[in-house]
């Protein structure tokens, strides 16, 4: 049953499905497209067709991109002998935001996870062996979520990747700067001390 | 470690109930199901953040009521007060703990915080029971006394979770790539071998306890043992190559896995044999040595975390007097409260009276009816 129009119900139906948007919330946003003006919608319902027209996969590194080869695999200026492999495009932009990896990126769009039927086949683990056919890569940084399936991915990716004599690292699971020693997890703890480093 | 007070509201058949508690023995007892067990999982609650008997919150919550909240004011051996909070809500399915008043994120944080010891009917599997039973009983120590020991359990639950998804998929035909498997291998193998290594280390520490409270409720030259045994031969001492092993037992089993469709060796499958002069006490022990054994394993689990969490922990007798003798409760509840706190339930409201006057003095008796607190009474203290 209908409390308003069938098609801000739709609407409403549509937004509902996105992360983190409850029916209230769908509801309230699907009112408030009502009251914008036609122009604004335009806009908004253009972008987000254009999202899916113009966005694709970097034939290289597999990051979203609207030109093929992305802005990082085509800029010159960039160490090309230093690959990071992450799972996510978002990754790519948070590692980014600190401006001191110059190398390439790889993203995989995912770690491996039998329980979400994702194998190494699912995963751009191919893509990632083909680059080093081409160019010779000095280090390969995994930099995958510390999780249980970011770890199994890692550990299989550096079985992959050692017999091709490059060097494989793994950036460090640890205490977040800034932060005081005893608000830490135990978790977290336990691996600072693990990988800690002579002074 | 004191528990000085608890509070709850829509806890099982208990629409609010607060009380002080005695600080040495604390008698709970009344007729079947008026609620006298349900103060014990209430205890529970603060120390492990679930009930130790019902397998999901929600049947903990008041039937009518769609959720429960448990409050307890906690005094821990240097002095310091804790008030522990756990606010469940039925609807949403969600559990909100607080530390003086301060969240915690992860239930897992809280334990350890304040150890507890709890003995009921079901601990009896401990001796009788399978291998799961006795392994339950040493996660359940260790998680309490070591923080990496619960992390790398919880961790090492997931992989298995995650291989044996592909082993069953092989099984059935469903997959593609065997080598799949060995993906997580890796993982599996570095966190089992962490998970067999506390294993190793913790039995040969709980012997001495186990022997030491053995004799002291017996009396008799009886030698009791702890044995652990691994799913896969490893060397007892040696810690470092566990791993190798470990490695090489997945190996030797890969086909019959596959065949199966689950993982069949690692800690997971691990077994700890107890031992009476060297006769294994799930087939040959008697009766009482059965109950000897199991107060000698409750009594070395109190030792065993006063001494890891640097905390004394709470023990808790679940309807387990009956069953159990006056000589070994004697025992048990004398290490207990020369330095803690016990909390019993029974049907009997004398059900302490065989006990030496040192134990029992010093006790709180409450009658519990329809989930009330009918009546406190205190034992003088004889000195």
């Amino acid at each position: 049953m209908f409390y308003t129009a069938e098609s801000i119900e739709q609407l409403a139906e549509q937004f509902a499905q996105l992360p983190g948007i409850g029916r209230k919330t769908a509801h309230r946003l699907a009112l408030y497209i009502l009251k914008m003006p036609r122009e604004e919608v335009e806009t908004l319902a253009k972008a987000l067709v254009n999202v899916k027209d113009k966005v694709r996969y970097c034939s290289i590194c597999s990051n979203i991109t609207e030109t093929d080869p992305c802005s990082i695999c085509s800029n010159t200026k960039r160490e090309r002998a230093s690959i990071c492999v992450v799972e996510e495009p978002h990754d790519v932009i948070a590692i980014e935001k600190t401006h001191e990896f110059k190398g390439l990126y790889h993203v995989l769009g995912g770690a491996l996870s039998p329980l979400d039927g994702i194998g190494p086949d699912d995963l751009k683990i191919k893509e990632l062996l083909q680059r080093f056919s081409n160019t010779t890569i000095d280090e390969v940084i995994l930099a995958l979520n510390p999780n249980v399936e970011g770890e199994a991915t890692t550990l299989y990716l550096s079985k992959l990747l050692k017999p091709l004599g490059m060097k494989v690292t793994r950036i460090a699971r640890g205490l977040p700067v800034g932060s005081d020693l005893e608000f830490a997890d135990e978790a977290t703890l336990t691996r600072a001390l693990e990988g800690r480093i002579a002074v | 470690m004191i528990l000085q007070h608890i509070e709850i509201e829509n806890f099982r058949n208990h629409k609010s109930t607060s009380f002080d508690c005695s600080s040495g023995v604390n008698l709970f007892y009344g007729d079947n199901g008026e609620g006298k067990t349900n103060i014990l999982e209430s205890i529970s609650y603060f120390c492990l953040t679930r009930s130790f008997y019902a397998l999901s919150d929600s049947i903990v919550a008041k039937a009518d009521e769609n959720g429960f909240t448990a409050t307890g004011c906690l005094k821990s051996d240097c002095g310091v007060q804790y008030e522990v909070q756990i606010k469940y809500n039925r609807d949403i399915n969600q559990k909100i703990i607080t530390v003086n008043k301060s969240k915690v994120d992860k239930a897992s944080a809280l334990i350890g915080w304040f150890p507890a010891v709890i003995l009921s009917q079901e601990q009896g599997a401990i001796t009788y029971g399978s291998p799961g039973d006795r392994r339950k009983f040493v996660d359940f120590v260790l998680s309490q006394s070591s923080r990496k020991y619960l992390d790398n359990l919880i961790e090492y639950r997931k992989i298995l979770k995650q291989r044996n998804r592909i082993l069953a998929d092989i099984q059935t035909g469903r997959i593609r790539n065997k080598e799949e498997v060995e993906v997580w291998n890796e993982s599996l193998i570095k966190t089992g071998t962490s998970i067999i290594n506390k294993r190793k280390e913790f039995t040969k520490n709980f012997q001495k306890l186990v022997i030491e409270a053995y004799s002291q409720i017996s009396g008799n030259s009886e030698l009791p043992k702890i044995l652990y045994s691994p799913s896969f031969n490893c060397s007892e001492e040696n810690e470092d190559n566990t791993e190798d092993f470990f490695k090489k037992a997945l190996e030797n089993q890969s086909l019959t896995e596959q065949k199966i469709g689950f993982t069949m060796v690692g800690p997971h499958r691990d077994d700890f044999l107890l031992q009476i002069n060297e006769m294994e006490a799930k087939n040959f022990a008697s009766q009482g040595q059965h109950k000897t054994l199991l107060v000698a394993l409750k009594m070395a689990e109190f030792f065993y975390l006063k001494n890891a969490c640097n905390e004394t922990p709470l023990l808790l007798l679940d309807d387990v007097l009956s069953e159990l003798d006056e000589k070994r409760c004697n025992k048990l509840i004398k290490s207990a409260v020369c330095k803690g706190q016990v909390f019993i339930t029974s049907t009997d409201k004398h059900a302490l009276n065989g006990l030496s006057p040192d134990v029992i003095a010093n006790v709180r008796k409450y009658l519990i009816k329809r989930g009330r607190i009918e009546r406190v009474e205190e034992e003088a203290k004889i000195n």
